[in-house]
Formats: structure tokens, C-alpha cells, sequence
């Protein structure tokens, strides 16, 4: 058993030795080369591109932006609405309003749809921030 | 100044720099394409698969846990490939037979090793690593270059660790018998 064991230790030591010594291959000079332009290339490939143009998400966003104030400015006020409409009853108004009947909830949900699109930008930036390395 | 480790360049690919994953390439493609050529015994297809090891590397890298070593994780990579190609190629996995080792020999033949130039000695083992089957040149590559253990090689390929302690043993006898043969055999023809 001893005698065995022996053995195995020499063997064991005999292959450590000639194994390390016989070293690595080593590949073609251009192997890294090959490798980093199979990577770049999916880099690449992979960019993000938006549907819409720059130009076009900041019309839309100038839009929505104006959209309460135009809102404001040309929607005919009725008596009984909870925007306050008639803030400023010296201004005349009614000369440019476009005679089409809004309700409040329609007037109420076209306010909150314009202030959700404003702030889009802000929280793309603070996401941005938050997970960049 | 001292050599950064791999999951520094690791991060910095992870950031954005792609160009830091070609110093973790430098780094271990000796080794890999030694593990694998040894397994697949062709230039060409371990040139590849060497190549293949690193891009799906790099594909996987946001995946890589840092609970393993990042060396034991792309060595896994890299054996899995070549056992796949090995599969594709329809290469029969040979049980070795095992012959018994002329142990007393040992002394002699490390011996004739050391008294030859080393370009002829290290032709000598390269050539006779290349005889084992891939799983054992495998095992035997990783254990003694790398100094991984039993355990730390189970994992790397999916064998348990009485199978590697078993190739292990039957690797280095298999070496050593072929190397002994070829010993006698040039011996004998001089």
C-alpha cells in the first residue's frame, strides 16, 4: 500500500514536472485582432436608434407644453367648469374661441395627457443618471 | 506596476470600453487554444473554437457571477465548445485501456528526458499529450498547468470527482507508458 502510494507520488511528480516544461501552443499572431473585430462589429450593430427624429419628439413635446395654455386661451368657458376659466374676464376672448363644445373631463384629461408628456424628458434624464457606471 | 486583474477589465468592458476585453484575450488564449487543440488534435478547428470561446464570452459577460473564478468560467466555455465540435465531428470517445506502468522505468526515462535539448523534450511530451483522449488531455492541461483542483475541474466539465481523480490517474500513467515507448523505440533505432 505504502509501496503504492510511493508510486503514485513519483508518477504524479514526474508529470508535474515534464507537463509544465513542455509549455502552451500558441495561436495565430491575429487571433486577438479577429476576435475584437468580430466584437466591434456587434457593437455596432447593436446602437439604439429612435423611431421618431429629434426634430419631431420636440415638436411634439412644444405641443404639449402648449397645449394647456392654447386650452386655456380658446376652449369657451361655461359656467360651471372648475378651471377658472374666467381668471381674466377683461381679456376678450370669446372673439377667437372656436365653438367646439369640450366637456370638463375631456378638458381635464387633455391637461393631464400634456403635463405626463412634459415630464417624459425629466425622467429619461434622471434614469439616465441613476444607471450609468 | 502590478497587473490588474480580470474583473477589472471585466467592469471596464461592462462600462462601455469593448477595447479592455482585448487584454483579457492576450491573457488567456494561450491557454485556451492549448485546451483545446489538445482535445480537438487539429490547428485549424482549435483556431476557431478558440475564437468562438472568447466571443460568446464576451456575449455572456453581463451574465458572469463573480462567485466562480473568471478564469474556471471561460475554461468551461471553452471545453464545452470542443466537446461540441468533437460531438458535431462524430469523434467516438475510445475507453483507454489501461497497461501496466513500468514504474521503475521512472528514474531512466526522466533521465533521458533531461539530457535531450528541451525543444526535443517538450516536442516529446507535446506530442504524447496529444495521444490521450480529449477528456483526459483535458483534465490533465488544467490540473497541472493551471493548478486547479479535483473539484474546481468536476465543475468546469460536468464529471464528478472520482471520474477526474480516474482520468487523472489513468492520464498520467497513459503519458508516461507512451512516453516510455517512444524512448525505447527511438532507442532502438539508433
Amino acid at each position: 500500500m505504502i509501496k503504492k502510494e510511493h508510486h503514485k507520488k513519483a508518477l504524479d511528480e514526474f508529470t508535474d514536472k515534464w507537463i509544465t516544461q513542455s509549455g502552451l501552443h500558441s495561436p495565430s499572431t491575429d487571433l486577438n485582432w479577429l476576435v475584437m473585430q468580430n466584437i466591434q462589429k456587434k457593437t455596432q450593430n447593436s446602437v439604439y436608434t429612435s423611431l421618431l427624429s429629434k426634430k419631431a419628439l420636440i415638436s411634439i413635446f412644444i405641443f404639449f407644453l402648449c397645449l394647456p395654455v392654447l386650452l386655456y386661451l380658446f376652449v369657451p368657458s361655461s359656467t360651471d367648469n372648475y378651471v377658472g376659466w374666467n381668471l381674466f374676464p377683461w381679456i376678450p376672448l370669446r372673439a377667437f374661441s372656436l365653438h367646439i363644445p369640450f366637456s370638463n373631463i375631456a378638458i381635464y384629461g387633455l391637461f393631464f395627457l400634456a403635463f405626463f408628456y412634459i415630464q417624459i424628458p425629466f425622467l429619461k434624464l434622471y434614469i439616465d443618471r441613476k444607471l450609468s457606471v | 506596476m502590478a497587473n490588474k486583474s480580470d474583473i477589472h477589465y471585466i467592469s471596464q468592458v461592462l462600462s462601455g470600453n469593448v477595447e479592455a476585453y482585448s487584454t483579457i484575450v492576450s491573457r488567456h488564449q494561450n491557454f485556451i487554444y492549448t485546451l483545446v487543440l489538445r482535445m480537438v488534435k487539429n490547428k485549424q478547428d482549435a483556431e476557431e473554437l478558440t475564437q468562438d470561446t472568447f466571443i460568446t464570452a464576451f456575449d455572456k459577460l453581463a451574465a458572469y457571477r463573480r462567485e466562480a473564478q473568471f478564469t474556471s468560467w471561460i475554461y468551461t466555455i471553452a471545453y464545452r465548445k470542443a466537446l461540441d465540435h468533437l460531438k458535431k465531428q462524430k469523434v467516438a470517445c475510445v475507453l483507454d485501456e489501461i497497461d501496466s506502468v513500468p514504474i521503475h522505468k521512472l528514474g531512466a526515462v526522466d533521465n533521458a528526458l533531461e539530457q535531450m535539448e528541451k525543444k526535443e523534450a517538450r516536442e516529446i511530451i507535446q506530442f504524447n499529450i496529444f495521444k490521450l483522449s480529449p477528456k483526459m488531455s483535458s483534465i490533465i492541461t488544467l490540473y497541472y498547468y493551471q493548478n486547479l483542483s479535483v473539484k474546481e475541474i468536476s465543475k468546469i466539465t460536468s464529471l464528478s470527482v472520482n471520474n477526474v481523480k480516474i482520468l487523472l490517474h489513468r492520464g498520467r500513467n497513459k503519458l508516461f507508458i507512451s512516453i516510455n515507448q517512444q524512448l525505447i523505440s527511438e532507442y532502438i533505432q539508433q
